[in-house]
């Protein structure tokens, strides 16, 4: 590669200022409490859900090359384990602000339930006439109430 | 003017017996005068429902109708139930054609139906004797399919609405609800601001600032139709040259050679012709031309060889040397080129993948933007950068980054400029693959020939026999190789003609292109301009504005609404001033438009102008302006409910025409 010939003489100054970095849209957090909040309201009982639950629910929708595997297994006996599925610590930081917000209670045995708020919140979303999150939300009819708490339980741990 | 409303009616069957209102309008000024309260804004409302404008309103059908008309109402203590319940309005067009149009409000009849009746059925009595049109409203055509009412009002009015840019989809006439909110001043959202009940886009490209340029008939309208006309032709034979580009190199690529001479883009004028350079074994690079003359000399040489002595076993031993070598040679480019193409395949997946991903991550982020406004709309504190608990701001972000990271909007130009670059990577790389497979398809045909040949020349020296089968193939081979490239070199020269074709178009696109005006207004768009600012600040001055020195106000050329030293001046003026503002607009709208050939409708409503505690001295000029203006030339109709000493006082000298109602609007008819 050639090098450029740089005219150093004549700068006197060299002034570094920082620039804002670009951010994968899955890391803003509006993004995993609305996947939450999706989550609590189409695939789970009375809306409430497991940390486990919504950790499983997190690795599919973040695993595009493996969601037709995943969801294929799903009809039969599955073969995950709790190794293979990655846990994600953006979830628990997630809850923490979905909770903080208001969006969902901790019941008595640890799980995690949508709140009126959180149903208000979903509803936006699946209402809305454009269609926002639209993979996501075909994704997560298309699975529906298949995967319970009981299941996963059974076969992961 | 394009409308005269003569007469308007409300009909309504109760349980109480036949209920209802009729006004008769004139040209000039009409004044509806009545109480607070008595239904005077059913009226008005009953008026834009008729004309399927309800959406001024701000609602859709029959809702936007006042309850009088669709429930319960009352007159003199009595309560009435609405049974069914219609409205009637009775306009002519400029060349004195009478229609009524009927729209059903309460009762069995669809509301989306609007009837129109050709003849003046409120002042002329019932008569069956007209004819009756069925059109639909309010549902999606209504402004063009044959039987909707708002096309039949636009061919009945001329109104010549353009046709103009969607952001996506076709191309639509400007609807009449965009257009509507400039001469029809509601009450309840009308005084809010300019155009406050243009509260959508309907999906129109700078909707508020067309209606404008619509009524004033600006040349903008046809000049921007025309750059964008250019613009897309420009971006087709783009398109279109892309094309005959590619099916150039992917006949060249068929003959092992390089396209030469066709820039990537139009051109105004081909500098040379195109032509294909062959590498013959990779040294010099000769035109296609040339190799083909080069093949035919070597056909007849061979034809030559053919009727002569067959070679000796030694010359035999020799070519057949050489020709293992070069099969070796071949062989070994052959396999470079496989691997090439492997790893150039790789590259195009690796991008490829990275390419979707984008994509993905610009629609995540996109619905971003609208998870957040619903995340507004339920309350969350995340959604605004604010921690819940604390309410200190924190990063948008999970996790914690070393610089500040990008907003979304941000975000997603960054993510499509990356997508851009990685386009442009794909299709070169795309090409440099086309080229690939090309000379790979050239060599593996040189490695077949080749070890066809070698086999031949062996069983030459075994059976050593009168006639060289070796040289016979090697003519059948060229023969053929020679009909192949002829054919090649014809379709070659085919797509060069289209070439040629496509600059003449470019020359004729670059030619309109400069053809355009330079200056966005033309001078009677600007001739225009400056009457409506002139008229409009001559307007407010009369009507007593106080909250910025008149001289420095203007109408800005960006939006068309009234800046103040290049400030807007909605916002930051008394309430009162902004009524005065939106009369001295409307007015000047019209007295522009009457003025300049417009394509104002001629009709202004004002429901209720005297917002905001007006001072009795403003309206006093604002009636007055309207009454001088040649009643012939349009119509206002004003609904107020200043009581009936002020505005017998206020109309005293002037010519008007008062409908006054009283207490009540809606009451019992006589049959």
């Amino acid at each position: 590669m050639k090098a450029i010939d740089f005219p150093f003489q004549a700068i006197s100054t060299l002034t570094f200022s920082p620039r804002p970095q670009p951010l994968p849209a899955s890391l803003r957090p509006v993004y995993r409490i609305a996947l939450i909040a999706l989550v609590l309201k189409t695939n789970c009982r009375s809306n409430t859900a497991s940390l486990l639950k919504l950790q499983f629910f997190n690795w599919i929708l973040k695993s595009p090359g493996l969601q037709g595997l995943i969801e294929g297994r799903l009809a039969t006996q599955s073969i995950f384990t709790l190794e293979l599925i990655h846990l994600d610590p953006m979830v628990n930081l997630a809850l923490k602000y979905a909770f903080a917000d208001n969006l969902i209670s901790v019941t008595g045995n640890s799980k995690y339930k949508l709140t009126e708020k959180g149903h208000e919140f979903a509803d936006r979303i699946l209402q809305d006439e454009q269609p926002v999150l639209s993979k996501e939300r075909q994704l997560l009819e298309r699975i529906g109430q298949r995967v319970s708490e009981v299941r996963l339980r059974n076969e992961l741990l | 003017m394009r409308i005269r409303i003569h007469a308007f009616r409300v009909i309504l069957a109760t349980n109480q017996g036949p209920y209802g209102a009729t006004a008769l309008f004139d040209g000039g000024l009409n004044v509806i005068r009545a109480e607070n309260t008595s239904g005077k804004s059913a009226l008005i409302n009953g008026m834009l429902y008729a004309l399927g404008l309800e959406i001024l309103v701000g609602k859709r059908g029959v809702e936007a109708t006042k309850p009088v008309l669709r429930t319960i109402g009352d007159y003199d203590g009595q309560e009435f139930n609405v049974l069914e319940s219609s409205v009637e309005l009775e306009v002519a067009n400029s060349k004195g054609d009478v229609i009524t149009i009927r729209r059903y409000i309460a009762g069995e009849r669809d509301e989306r139906l609007v009837e129109v009746v050709h003849g003046p059925v409120v002042t002329g009595g019932q008569g069956s004797q007209y004819k009756v049109e069925p059109f639909f409203v309010g549902i999606g055509g209504a402004a063009q399919r044959e039987r909707g009412f708002h096309r039949f009002l636009a061919e009945f009015l001329e109104l010549e609405l353009p046709y103009v840019k969607r952001f996506r989809g076709e191309d639509v006439p400007l609807y009449v609800e965009c257009v509507a909110p400039l001469m029809f001043i509601e009450q309840i959202r009308g005084w809010s601001g300019i155009q406050a009940t243009l509260t959508q886009s309907y999906g129109i490209r700078s909707v508020a600032r067309l209606a404008v340029e619509h009524i004033l008939n600006l040349d903008v309208i046809e000049n921007e139709k025309r750059r964008i006309q250019i613009t897309e032709e420009a971006n087709r034979i783009r398109e279109d040259w892309r094309g005959i580009r590619e099916s150039m190199a992917y006949i060249a690529s068929q003959v092992g050679g390089r396209l030469m001479n066709v820039p990537t883009g139009p051109v105004l004028v081909l500098p040379d012709d195109p032509w294909i350079a062959v590498s013959a074994d990779g040294e010099d690079v000769t035109p296609l031309a040339d190799l083909l003359v080069a093949k035919r000399c070597l056909l007849l040489e061979s034809s030559g060889e053919e009727t002569s002595e067959v070679a000796g076993s030694e010359e035999l031993e020799a070519r057949l040397d050489s020709q293992e070598n070069e099969l070796l040679v071949a062989q070994a480019e052959l396999s470079q080129l496989r691997s090439d193409i492997r790893s150039e395949e790789d590259e195009l997946r690796k991008l490829r993948d990275r390419l979707n991903f984008i994509k993905d991550d610009i629609q995540r982020n996109n619905d971003i933007k609208r998870l957040r406004n619903f995340g507004v709309e339920t309350g969350l504190s995340v959604v605004q950068d604010r921690c819940p608990t604390c309410n200190q701001s924190i990063q948008d972000s999970l996790v914690p980054t070393e610089s500040m990271a990008m907003g979304v909007e941000e975000n997603i130009s960054f993510l499509q400029t990356e997508a851009e670059a990685i386009e442009l990577l794909i299709s070169a790389g795309e090409e440099r693959l086309t080229r690939l497979e090309g000379r790979k398809a050239g060599k593996s045909k040189v490695v077949a020939n080749l070890r066809v040949t070698i086999r031949d020349l062996r069983s030459d020296l075994l059976e050593n026999r009168d006639l060289s089968v070796a040289a016979i193939r090697e003519q059948v081979h060229l023969q053929e190789e020679i009909t192949r490239l002829e054919q090649l070199r014809d379709e070659f020269e085919e797509q060069t003609g289209r070439l040629r074709h496509i600059v003449e178009r470019w020359q004729e696109n670059r030619a309109m292109h400069s053809e355009l005006p330079d200056d966005y207004f033309s001078d009677d768009d600007r001739r225009k301009l400056a009457a409506l600012s002139e008229c409009f600040a001559k307007n407010v001055e009369l009507f007593g504005y106080r909250s910025t020195g008149v001289s420095r106000l203007h109408i800005s050329e960006d939006n068309y609404r009234p800046v103040c030293d290049e400030f807007e001046v909605a916002l930051g003026v008394s309430a009162s001033d902004t009524i005065r503002m939106i009369w001295g607009y409307t007015l000047a709208l019209l007295q522009v438009s009457l003025s300049h050939q417009g394509n104002h409708w001629g009709v202004v409503v004002f429901d209720e102008p005297e917002q905001q505690k007006m001072r009795e001295t403003s309206s006093d000029a604002l009636y007055a302006e309207i009454a001088q203006m040649q009643p012939q030339d349009f119509q206002v109709i004003i609904a107020t409910s200043a009581s009936v000493d002020v505005t017998s006082k206020r109309l005293d000298n002037l010519p008007h025409n008062l409908l006054e109602f009283g207490e009540k609007v809606i009451r019992p008819m006589q049959h």
